[in-house]
């Protein structure tokens, strides 16, 4: 069926967050919000009850997907993201404009899987919790909501024409917390070509013989590397607006950037 | 280099330390089209205005990049076959999209060029902003003054905003606004950044600079039921003299801050609601230049540094003034407490 089940709440929702502790960590009794309290918030999607209108999710079958994750991930820790991510996405086939209502993840985060978000983050105090499940800004790491900021960054990274593997960037993205942040939280992620050429040429491939992550194969430069080279590479956009460049001259640059970095990181 | 602002003339800056002209082609949306219906001209100059539109898939803007002989004979070491880029950038922040259409490409003649920039209904929503620009499109070996790196930024201009759909008000506001009792922080924590609790307002950029936060002090619990939870008409126009009382403080405070933290040479605004706050000041603390919120914090900046306390502070109060309107605010209640 179309879009089963895909809702969206509406703003004032978050007010059933504040000083509601005991839901935030998912105290027994509290795992869920009262029915009663949230149902004057829900509010249905025009786009899923429309078969002419593009846009699909399938709940059962990413609660499925995230149960099966949850399984095989321990509480707090941020592998997670790499599978995650790809499940959201694909399990939740809207449009970017569609996307943009930020009500629909708010629903996912708060009413129907705040189990997910409580096993992805461990409680570091109120107010970085209420971030997890309602966002709080355009930073799509740091300050979105724990669906929307997983289906966003998916949606940016993945290759919807690449039929061998179109998430495998999604994957590698998400292979350390410190990229995400660094790269997705600023615009200079959202110009897709930037956002490969970025991973490309900080994530090294391991060769074939070596045994590598059967999920990302390979792994990010340490985190001072990346740190410096999106750095310098920032500065530069300003002289340089990215969108005057495709990949492969984005990626020059970037490899240029690296080699640089890590030259004076070794003389250090 | 000393900086070389200028409100009044072409706005050259530091950050481009090579030939560059920035604001310097014209830049227009010649006429717009949906889903190939016949070609309309948009009514504002600077705005093409979708959002009465309905039921279409994709509109087809046609745009047009003018660029002098001058311009090109400034930027470019090479006295002819000028090895540039003109480009069109798009942006649209609710749907975290850019992209970009090249008009031409090397070699760049002087005159006009065209092109259609395509929007398609289900990539874009809220405002999409349009800006040119010139850029080197290869490397030759350096002369001096002059950008000859491929990308480097020749020249832009002034930016034009399709706005799509009614912009989303909720979830992504540069401002978060909670309540809470100060009385109580200051007994929890004796060293509590909260002010005393005599006050009304707080706006914290102290816990999470990237993330303001505009709290109401719940010991002034009328203040706080009236915001929140007003009932009557008479209620709400008090709410909106205390939220407007609230905010032209807070809308100072972020402007100036933006002002002075904005860094030209970085690409991007750190945190980002400095974008946010200069993309709606601008206009009011520049109304004859109208520039982009990059060159409104910097044109503040160097106000704010080079002495000119007295203009930078009255430009800050006019525009906040303009933001929020409390004249029509103080009125309405006023008309409302004479007709009681």
């Amino acid at each position: 069926m179309k879009g089963e089940n895909l809702q969206r709440l509406s703003s004032g929702a978050e007010e059933l967050l504040r000083e509601n502790l005991s839901f935030m960590k998912g105290e027994s009794g509290h795992e869920y919000l009262d029915e009663d309290e949230t149902s004057d918030y829900v509010e249905e999607l025009d786009f899923v009850h429309d078969s002419e209108t593009p846009g699909d999710a399938d709940l059962d079958g990413l609660e499925e997907e995230l149960r099966r994750i949850e399984s095989e991930y321990d509480q707090g820790d941020g592998k997670m993201d790499s599978e995650a991510a790809v499940a959201v996405r694909e399990h939740v086939d809207i449009t970017r404009t569609q996307a943009s209502d930020h009500g629909i993840w708010h629903d996912l985060s708060i009413r129907k899987f705040p189990w997910f978000v409580r096993h992805r983050w461990s409680y570091e105090g109120e107010a970085a919790m209420r971030k997890k499940f309602w966002t709080h800004g355009v930073a799509l790491d740091s300050q979105s909501c724990t669906f929307e900021r997983l289906w966003w960054i998916a949606e940016i990274t993945r290759r919807e024409n690449d039929e061998d593997d179109p998430y495998l960037y999604t994957r590698r993205a998400f292979s350390t917390r410190r990229f995400v942040f660094r790269v997705f939280d600023i615009k200079m992620g959202r110009y897709m070509p930037a956002a490969y050429a970025l991973i490309e040429v900080l994530f090294d491939e391991k060769d074939d013989e070596e045994e590598g992550d059967e999920v990302v194969n390979g792994e990010f430069v340490k985190n001072d590397v990346i740190d410096e080279v999106i750095q310098r590479f920032r500065k530069s956009g300003a002289a340089m607006p990215y969108e005057g460049r495709d990949r492969e001259s984005l990626e020059d640059a970037l490899g240029d950037i690296r080699s640089n970095v890590e030259a004076e990181l070794a003389d250090e | 280099m000393t900086p070389q602002l200028r409100l009044n003339r072409s706005l050259t800056h530091e950050a481009f330390p090579h030939a560059c002209r920035p604001g310097e082609l014209d830049f227009e949306v010649v006429e717009y089209s949906l889903d190939g219906e016949s070609p309309v001209e948009p009514e504002t100059d600077g705005r093409v205005d979708l959002k009465d539109y309905e039921g279409w898939d994709a509109a087809s803007l046609k745009v047009k990049v003018n660029v002098s002989e001058d311009v090109l004979d400034a930027v470019f070491p090479e006295d002819t076959d000028y090895p540039g880029r003109i480009l069109v950038a798009g942006h649209c922040r609710a749907t975290y999209l850019r992209d970009r259409t090249i008009l031409s490409s090397s070699p760049v003649d002087p005159g006009s060029h065209s092109d259609e920039v395509e929007l398609k209904v289900d990539a874009v929503g809220g405002v999409v902003e349009l800006h040119p620009y010139l850029i080197r499109a290869e490397t030759v070996s350096p002369v001096a003054d002059y950008g000859v790196d491929e990308g480097v930024m020749l020249a832009d201009g002034r930016e034009w905003t399709v706005e799509v759909t009614e912009d989303d008000a909720g979830g992504k506001n540069n401002l978060t606004v909670d309540r809470t009792s100060f009385e109580e922080k200051h007994e929890e924590d004796e060293d509590t950044r909260f002010p005393s609790k005599d006050e009304m307002y707080y706006l914290d950029l102290e816990r999470d600079s990237a993330n303001p936060v505009l709290w109401f002090n719940e010991d002034h619990r009328e203040i706080v039921n009236l915001i929140w939870a007003g009932e009557s008409d008479y209620d709400n126009l008090t709410a909106n003299l205390a939220w407007n009382h609230a905010l032209t403080d807070v809308w100072t405070r972020m402007i100036t801050i933006a002002a002075i933290e904005f860094d030209a040479e970085d690409s991007e605004w750190t945190p980002e609601w400095h974008a946010g706050v200069m993309d709606e000041a601008s206009q009011h603390l520049f109304p004859e230049q109208n520039p982009s919120a990059r060159k409104a914090a910097q044109f503040l900046q160097e106000e704010l540094r080079e002495g000119g306390h007295v203009t930078a502070t009255k430009r800050i109060e006019s525009a906040v003034q303009e933001i929020l309107d409390p004249a029509s605010g103080f009125l309405d209640h006023v008309d409302r407490i004479g007709g009681e």
